[in-house]
């Protein structure tokens, strides 16, 4: 009986990197925001939108 | 009886699978997002909906592990899936009537294998791949989503302290909304496989398909739109539960706690790791809480879920075992457990309609909560 951790840890060191991540980035998109600082804000959303749908295309293709 | 009915009669009773699979997990998605105001409850359905449908079409891994891998296709026929399908639904009606968030995913699979394991014998099983695509992934992938979870609720928490504390409020919420409707994606990726997983298996089993292959395009259509009608029409019983019984959430938790839970079911996804998501769902949120407060975790609410959790696989695995000996026995069996199963699922039904948990009744404790959060913040 084989189990596959491989698989397993890739599945946690996916989950931690890609959810770390996103979730800085959207932080700090909201600390530029109180300090109406837009540029670096949207610029931070951007980069979350862009981890998510690179992620989905990981998945898709 | 014609094979061929058989395997029209399961992929109608897999279709109801899936719409009750949905019914049973729309609080998975939508729960923390509806304790803490961030959607209103019927928009919040109507948008898992939606997404539930999406990511059915995102990938068809978990559906391959379902339908070439768990039992052996060349020993069991469409009557025992039927008998394993009929058991799941039995253990989702039922927790669902009582207010248990188990797994959909393991009642089905409980019921697939004790169905193949009591008619055909234990040869009929490949326990290897079930411990290994299963077992292992359904202990893994609520650790993993509760300890993300955790670390990213430290994460935000510290990096918010600067914020604006009104900006951070409507920014979490909007955040709210987008990773709980990842989540809703993740489990279309996930839990709507399976139906497809089954109605591939029954095809298989029948001669209609080879060995091996995936899901037709009208399989995957039709599990989509079931688990999307589900997801839709019920589940207020028990986002009761998770939203609010479990921790107190706040916006900047349920999006910590939700972008964890729908990366990792989305990772399991696409190695096709056949999870449930409520469990990953449940361990998001009490990962978020720990991350938050120590204290903050409701651990006699939990236990009685593991409890649940930990009884799913058996219970839904002997109500399959019975009806799968009983249906693979001939038409009369088929038949017979069609009706009882017909029968106990009206009976909790009209069970169910006697005390309904409706809508606007979340609506009101929610705004009652919200209003804590304001008053502490």
């Amino acid at each position: 009986m084989t189990v596959n951790w491989v698989a397993l840890l890739q599945v946690f060191g996916a989950t931690l990197l890609a959810t770390v991540v996103v979730v800085t980035l959207f932080v700090l998109g909201i600390r530029a925001l109180s300090g109406d600082k837009k540029v670096p804000a949207y610029a931070s959303f951007a980069g979350c939108v862009a981890v998510v749908l690179y992620g989905l295309s990981l998945i898709v293709f | 009886m014609d094979p061929a009915l058989v395997v029209i009669i399961v992929v109608i009773t897999a279709l109801i699978f899936d719409f009750t699979n949905g019914f049973h997990d729309t609080a998975n998605a939508m729960a923390t997002s509806i304790a803490t105001g961030a959607l209103k409850p019927r928009t919040a359905v109507a948008l898992s909906a939606v997404l539930n449908l999406v990511g059915a079409f995102l990938s068809v891994e978990v559906a391959k592990t379902i339908s070439g891998g768990i039992v052996d296709d060349a020993q069991i026929t469409p009557a025992i899936i039927f008998g394993g399908l009929v058991g799941a639904i039995m253990w989702n009606l039922v927790t669902w009537y009582v207010g248990l968030p188990s797994s959909s995913s393991h009642a089905l699979f409980g019921g697939l294998i004790g169905a193949a394991w009591v008619a055909s014998g234990v040869d009929a099983i490949h326990f290897a791949k079930v411990v290994d695509k299963v077992l292992v992934p359904a202990i893994v992938a609520p650790l993993v989503a509760g300890l993300v979870a955790a670390i990213a609720t430290i994460v935000v928490y510290r990096l918010k302290k600067a914020a604006d504390p009104r900006v951070s409020h409507t920014g979490f919420k909007v955040g709210q909304v987008a990773s709980a409707s990842l989540v809703s994606l993740a489990h279309g990726t996930n839990d709507a496989q399976k139906t497809m997983g089954i109605i591939t298996l029954a095809l298989i089993t029948s001669g209609s398909l080879a060995p091996g292959s995936g899901p037709p395009t009208w399989v995957i259509v039709s599990a989509g739109l079931a688990i999307a009608l589900g997801t839709y029409l019920g589940g207020w019983r028990i986002t009761h539960t998770m939203g609010r019984g479990l921790t107190t959430i706040e916006p900047a938790q349920g999006f910590a706690a939700q972008t964890s839970t729908a990366t990792a079911i989305l990772a399991s996804s696409h190695l096709g790791f056949a999870l449930s998501t409520t469990h990953v769902a449940s361990g998001g949120i009490m990962g978020s809480g720990l991350g938050r407060d120590r204290h903050g975790v409701r651990w006699g609410t939990m236990g009685k879920m593991a409890a649940g959790w930990l009884l799913t696989l058996p219970a839904a695995g002997t109500v399959g075992a019975l009806a799968g000996k009983w249906a693979s026995s001939g038409t009369t069996g088929v038949i017979g457990v069609a009706v009882i199963g017909s029968a106990v699922s009206i009976g909790i039904w009209l069970l169910s309609r006697r005390e309904p948990v409706k809508p606007e009744h979340i609506v009101d404790e929610v705004a009652a909560q919200a209003e804590l959060h304001k008053v502490a913040a």
